[in-house]
């Protein structure tokens, strides 16, 4: 049985590296009693090295039925259309982490070329990772990573310069003249959120287009919706020529937007920045919020699904300064922690309120 | 014959098992692998099955404990702790299983003093020692473990077809079966669950016998808390939040009585078979996570009516015949 294997295998590497046709290929599996249905699998599938086509791409959400992960998936579908590969989605029904990782385990024995994934821990899941990608996985993370040990690269949405040109662009489409805006961040040390106000001060400081938008304070939320709304509106008492608030927290962006619609200060006071477009809907329609921004989740999915299949049928080298020249996105560069960002912003705004209707930025 | 009869329960798990068995072979080609579902298993029964083991005592003296994930969080954190000051494995898991003991009979104490119902109280525990892992560990999670603290849940033996936690849990359960069905303790958990009036009646301290189920059921946590952090090399405040539903359909459908005073610790290491069973096999065939929750939530159900409703009304049937055969008070124990 393992010498036939063996065979099996030497025949098939002997194919791929051009030392045997395929016909003579499939003369020796026939001639070594290999089924039909196996050498089919076969041609296929993953061993002929090279070539994407069939390859199988397992697409882990952090959790099912949320709308971002769900056209995430449609990405990914996309992606593997486009290459031939075949993809399975699933995921648990709730943001559960043990949930998640009994998911990725279940995959490992069905032999994944490749997982795409948002993790709901950056620690968790790294033990089951790791035994995947030990067995040949390729295992890119998109949205939310883990640690480095247990992922081959992580798709970020966009460089923190990025997201802040995204936002200010926003505020301004907001409030032409610009004028005083607060940055609403959850806690003091979020990471991310510190990173993001850092980059919009230096773009700022550096673009004159910018100038006009004047940050005088930082308040705290804890990404929290009733939170929000107070801070909001005593912020709006406080500050009579408050003109905007500028914030990274897709849960605190509507419930501001609801506190400027209740205080009646339409028109005078935006929130903006980064939203869902199921939560803001409203605030387009009624004018109280003219734009904001989100990545495009679609867009996520299939840049993570296209470079994991391109890495596992190794067209990509999965190495710091590797350039991929990504369908409809465009040429981008795995750095040297294996992140290679998605880039793509979007803007939403009266008529465009959807991920499939969203405006891309122009970069 | 009578052996049938007495184990039905049992038996029909075993069934069940072996249905699902093969059906898991025909769903997925990848499931018949002795690595596999050994692997499998481990990961999706023995944090679960250490846990079970605890509650099914709580459960078999007439009460239930909600707040055992949490404990296990609290647990988590402290491990974490420990090995970030560079504390030996040995030094701290004596001081975590205290606390997590400590923490269940805290449970039992408030219960048993206030006669309280243990489903609120051990709601309102829950939020705080879920609180208590909050703030202890704050909300990022700790990976730093050294290799002491995660070999028990992560070493497997023999190619990896016996990992040491399954081996632990099956350890577990042949102790739990000792105490439950062949000790004083055991006898008299069981008639504090069947009646805890009867119980008292015959001089049984009623009220020490659920702490001390408490106090296991914490001691239980701190055990599985090990587990996990072997499992998953990692720790966070919010661990464990969603296994209560595993956990109460492994002791309901091993044939543990919701009400106490019956079903056998055999039952419960079958019934975790059995789920393991079926999630492994769910998960191999890749189906939706909401199909596979709704299987775990009917199964809870069907085995709450089938079992129990079902032997209550046998019992209840019984019991009217006896009355109308005897006369007098019957007062048995179970």
């Amino acid at each position: 049985m393992l010498d036939r294997q063996e065979y099996i295998e030497r025949l098939t590497s002997a194919v791929n590296n051009g030392g045997m046709t395929r016909r003579d290929w499939l003369k020796g599996m026939i001639a070594a009693g290999v089924s039909m249905p196996a050498i089919a699998g076969a041609l296929g599938g993953p061993a002929l090295a090279g070539e994407t086509k069939g390859l199988r791409v397992f697409n882990v959400p952090k959790f099912t039925g949320f709308v971002f992960f769900e056209l995430a998936k449609d990405g990914a579908t996309k992606a593997c259309d486009e290459l031939g590969a075949k993809l399975t989605y699933v995921g648990t029904t709730t943001a559960d982490v043990e949930g998640q990782v009994q998911v990725y385990q279940n995959i490992i024995p069905q032999r994944p070329d490749v997982i795409v994934t948002a993790a709901l821990d950056i620690n968790a899941p790294v033990p089951a990772l790791s035994q995947a990608r030990k067995r040949g996985a390729v295992v890119v993370t998109f949205d939310a990573d883990v640690a480095p040990a247990g992922r081959d690269l992580f798709v970020n949405m966009a460089p923190f310069e990025v997201q802040a040109k995204a936002m200010l662009e926003s505020a301004l489409a907001n409030a032409p003249d610009g004028g005083k805006a607060i940055w609403i961040a959850p806690t003091p040390t979020v990471a991310n959120f510190i990173s993001q106000k850092k980059a919009i001060d230096d773009l700022i400081a550096k673009d004159a287009k910018y100038k006009s938008i004047e940050f005088i304070d930082t308040l705290y939320a804890n990404d929290d919706p009733e939170k929000s709304y107070t801070v909001a509106t005593s912020a709006m008492q406080a500050h009579p020529d408050l003109k905007l608030f500028v914030t990274g927290s897709g849960i605190s962006s509507p419930a501001m937007n609801k506190a400027i619609q209740d205080t009646g200060r339409i028109g005078k006071v935006f929130a903006t920045g980064f939203a869902l477009p199921s939560t803001m809907k409203t605030y387009l329609d009624t004018g109280v919020c003219k734009q904001y921004a989100l990545w495009s989740p679609y867009k996520f999915g299939y840049m993570a699904t296209y470079c994991g299949l391109l890495i596992k049928a190794g067209k990509l080298e999965d190495k710091p300064g590797a350039k991929v020249d990504v369908p409809t996105i465009g040429e981008r560069e795995i750095d040297e922690n294996h992140i290679a960002n998605l880039n793509s912003m979007l803007f939403f705004t009266k008529g465009h309120d959807d991920f499939n209707t969203a405006i891309g930025m122009s970069s | 014959m009578k052996a049938l009869r007495e184990y039905h329960w049992e038996l029909t798990l075993c069934i069940l098992i072996v249905a699902a068995v093969a059906w898991a072979a025909s769903l997925s080609p990848f499931y018949l692998e002795p690595d596999q579902i050994a692997y499998s298993l481990q990961q999706s029964i023995a944090i679960v099955g250490l846990l079970a083991a605890g509650m099914m005592v709580i459960v078999i003296v007439g009460e239930i404990d909600i707040s055992m994930p949490a404990v296990l969080a609290v647990c988590n954190i402290l491990f974490a702790r420990f090995s970030e000051m560079g504390a030996p494995v040995g030094l701290a898991l004596p001081v975590v299983l205290v606390v997590a003991t400590l923490a269940g009979a805290f449970n039992g104490l408030l219960i048993v003093s206030f006669g309280l119902p243990s489903l609120a109280v051990t709601l309102g525990t829950m939020g705080a020692y879920r609180a208590l892992a909050l703030l202890l560990g704050g909300q990022e999670g700790y990976a730093g473990f050294n290799d002491s603290y995660v070999w028990l849940g992560s070493a497997a033996y023999f190619n990896s077809l016996l990992p040491l936690s399954l081996l632990l849990m099956l350890v577990v359960f042949a102790a739990f079966a000792a105490l439950m069905q062949r000790s004083v303790y055991g006898r008299r958990a069981y008639v504090v669950g069947s009646s805890a009036e009867a119980a008292r009646f015959s001089g049984i301290r009623v009220g020490a016998v659920k702490v001390a189920a408490f106090a296991l059921g914490g001691f239980m946590a701190g055990i599985a808390s090990l587990v996990y952090i072997g499992q998953y090399q990692s720790a966070r405040a919010d661990n464990a939040s969603d296994l209560l539903l595993l956990i109460v359909t492994a002791v309901v459908l091993g044939g543990i009585d919701i009400f106490g005073g019956r079903g056998r610790v055999v039952g419960v290491l079958l019934a975790l078979l059995l789920l393991g069973t079926l999630r492994n096999g769910m998960g191999l065939s890749n189906f939706p996570g909401p199909v596979q929750t709704l299987v775990i939530g009917l199964l809870l159900v069907g085995s709450v009516l089938i079992s129990q409703s079902g032997q209550r009304l046998f019992a209840h049937r019984l019991s009217q015949r006896r009355r109308a055969g005897a006369t007098g008070g019957d007062i048995t124990g179970g």
